[in-house]
């Protein structure tokens, strides 16, 4: 039963179409929740612009569209480079972070909070420092002289944990009253901040990476296998890998930096759709997108439908993420 | 069709091989005899371009290869058996096959289906098409692996060390399918420990520390004493008559 199903769903060309409509649905229903209550009826008379009601008009324009769409987009890239990242690195506990992007986004974003910059700068300094951390990583990498491949995986570690220390000397500096409060709050990863111009800044980055990744599918299946049997089919796997990473960085970045570090989605929701599709890559991406935006949206709606203050997002994640991973690991569906 | 001339090269100090020579021509067999340790992999690793050689010229129908690009459309690699990180279906592993004539941000086409589709069914697996990788014999992988070559359009396959952890069944299919294919107009480079898979018209090359100790037809150059001296092992070898009419080495 269980087979057959897998099967099913692997061959079905109906399932990305599906989640894409699932997608839609739950983008548009989400528009009504919330604190200031919202029926269908509002959500589709602002869609089709006969809203009367100019607060209603204002509440969907100017908070709940940038933050339905911010947690779309965040699940879905997260996702997304989370498995391309797991590709590359020939391993399937590899998270989003593993090159120390987040830990780089955060730093940023900690700079800027300290230097009292306003929200757009935060941004930029959190997704310039993603981009630089990778490079960083990178550069440093190819000078080891081992596996490429487990020198990347190390010295992200180590640039990660770098990164974190010094988030925390920040800290030390940081005021106490509102600086402490924020970095705190955007490292625990959260929602709360979306705003139009937040998420203009990021879609770019995200809807790029992902079409690269997408387009590059098939060699993506191929840098999963050794290097040797990737070279000798005739691909150039330095330049491929670099590409991938590029991409899936821009992804990563440009999610941690809307809305902070929201762990373990990278890594559970590869790991979900690898058992609904396999793990072709030219299915794996989109599904593994999908529901990333789909899970994060779900989440999202639940915070602010259950509970009156804002929770960050990251930890209730946290929550789900953490025994999700002991279950995989006690599976033994990880080798 | 393949002539590799004076070749040399390898990684570090230790595995290193040195004024290779050999020629290859199509249809033909050429055995790797050594000893462990003894540079088959890094030679190996050379021909495929996958390491930078120091000396030497290796050349296919009078091209030399310099890039290992160049290699891919003419030499394929099976390497010895391992799991995969990720399993795929054996339709996706032999469409990989097709990397290098699949641009890069290119899906696949129907043309690389359908040449996809004709090595399965030229190596007779029709039946494994959407079976996973990691769950077939290492029997079966060997001919899933045989088929991606063949969607490589390489006319040269090297197989490292094919026999290895094969039961007799599956060690006869294998041969069955090289002799096969050996028809369609491919040649194999294989590294072996075991004689008995050498068919008396292929050509060996004797390797040892790096070094080519002798190249030539199975028939001259496998006897006792070449043998006893490669392995440092004394040993006897035998030719019996097999069943098909072809003459076959047995090793005591």
């Amino acid at each position: 039963m269980n087979i057959t199903l897998r099967q099913m769903l692997k061959n079905s060309k109906l399932l990305i179409p599906s989640l894409l409509l699932i997608s839609a649905i739950l983008v548009i229903v989400s528009l009504g929740f919330g604190y200031y209550k919202l029926n269908l009826r509002d959500v589709f008379n602002y869609i089709f612009g006969t809203s009367t009601d100019p607060f209603a008009k204002q509440v969907i324009e100017n908070i709940r569209l940038p933050r339905v769409l911010s947690a779309f987009f965040i699940g879905l890239s997260l996702s997304a480079s989370g498995a391309a990242y797991q590709g590359v690195f020939k391993n399937p506990l590899v998270s989003p972070d593993i090159l120390g992007v987040a830990s780089g986004c955060s730093m940023g974003a900690a700079l800027a909070i300290l230097l009292d910059l306003s929200y757009f700068y935060i941004q930029l300094f959190s997704f310039g420092f993603g981009l630089i951390t990778v490079a960083i990583t990178y550069a440093l990498s190819i000078n080891i002289r081992s596996s490429m491949k487990i020198a990347m995986i190390l010295t992200g570690t180590m640039i990660g944990s770098l990164c974190f220390s010094i988030i925390t000397l920040m800290k030390y500096f940081a005021d106490v009253n509102d600086q402490l409060p924020e970095i705190t709050y955007w490292i625990a990863g959260s929602l709360s901040k979306t705003s139009s111009t937040a998420i203009l800044f990021s879609l770019p980055f995200m809807v790029v990476g992902f079409l690269i990744l997408y387009f590059m599918s098939n060699r993506i299946n191929v840098l999963t296998l050794s290097k040797d049997e990737a070279l000798s089919l005739g691909i150039n796997v330095k330049l491929n890998m670099r590409i991938v990473i590029l991409a899936s960085t821009m992804m990563c970045s440009g999610a941690v930096s809307l809305g902070g570090q929201i762990m373990w989605i990278g890594l559970m929701i590869p790991h979900i759709a690898r058992g609904l599709v396999g793990n072709n890559y030219r299915k794996l991406l989109p599904v593994s997108a999908l529901i990333g935006g789909i899970f994060l949206l779900l989440v999202d709606n639940t915070i602010r439908s259950l509970f009156m203050m804002e929770l960050p997002i990251g930890l209730l994640i946290s929550f789900i993420g953490a025994p999700f991973f002991y279950m995989l690991i006690k599976k033994g569906g990880l080798k | 069709m393949l002539n590799v001339k004076n070749l040399s090269g390898g990684y570090g100090t230790s595995f290193l091989v040195t004024r290779i020579h050999f020629d290859l021509k199509p249809q033909e067999n050429l055995f790797l005899i050594g000893p462990n340790g003894s540079g088959k992999t890094t030679l190996f690793k050379l021909i495929l371009g996958l390491i930078d050689k120091n000396e030497g010229e290796i050349s296919i129908d009078g091209k030399i290869l310099n890039k290992p690009i160049d290699s891919a459309h003419r030499v394929a690699y099976i390497p010895q058996i391992h799991e995969q990180p990720f399993d795929y279906s054996v339709f996706e592993m032999v469409l990989m096959g097709r990397s290098s004539h699949i641009n890069m941000f290119s899906n696949a086409s129907t043309i690389d289906i359908k040449i996809t589709e004709n090595a399965i069914a030229l190596l007779g697996i029709t039946h494994l098409r959407d079976k996973s990788f990691n769950k077939l014999s290492g029997g079966e992988m060997k001919m899933v692996l045989i088929a991606r070559s063949i969607c490589q359009q390489a006319k040269i396959i090297v197989m490292d060390e094919p026999y290895a952890n094969l039961d007799y069944k599956n060690q006869a299919q294998l041969s069955k399918a090289i002799h096969s294919l050996n028809k369609e107009g491919f040649s194999f480079i294989i590294s072996t420990h075991n004689v008995s898979h050498i068919n008396i018209k292929s050509s060996v090359l004797l390797i040892k520390n790096g070094k080519q100790i002798q190249f030539g037809a199975a028939c001259d150059i496998l006897n006792n004493d070449t043998l006893t001296t490669l392995f440092e092992t004394p040993m006897r070898i035998n030719r019996i008559n097999s069943e098909n009419g072809d003459v076959q080495f047995v090793c005591t």
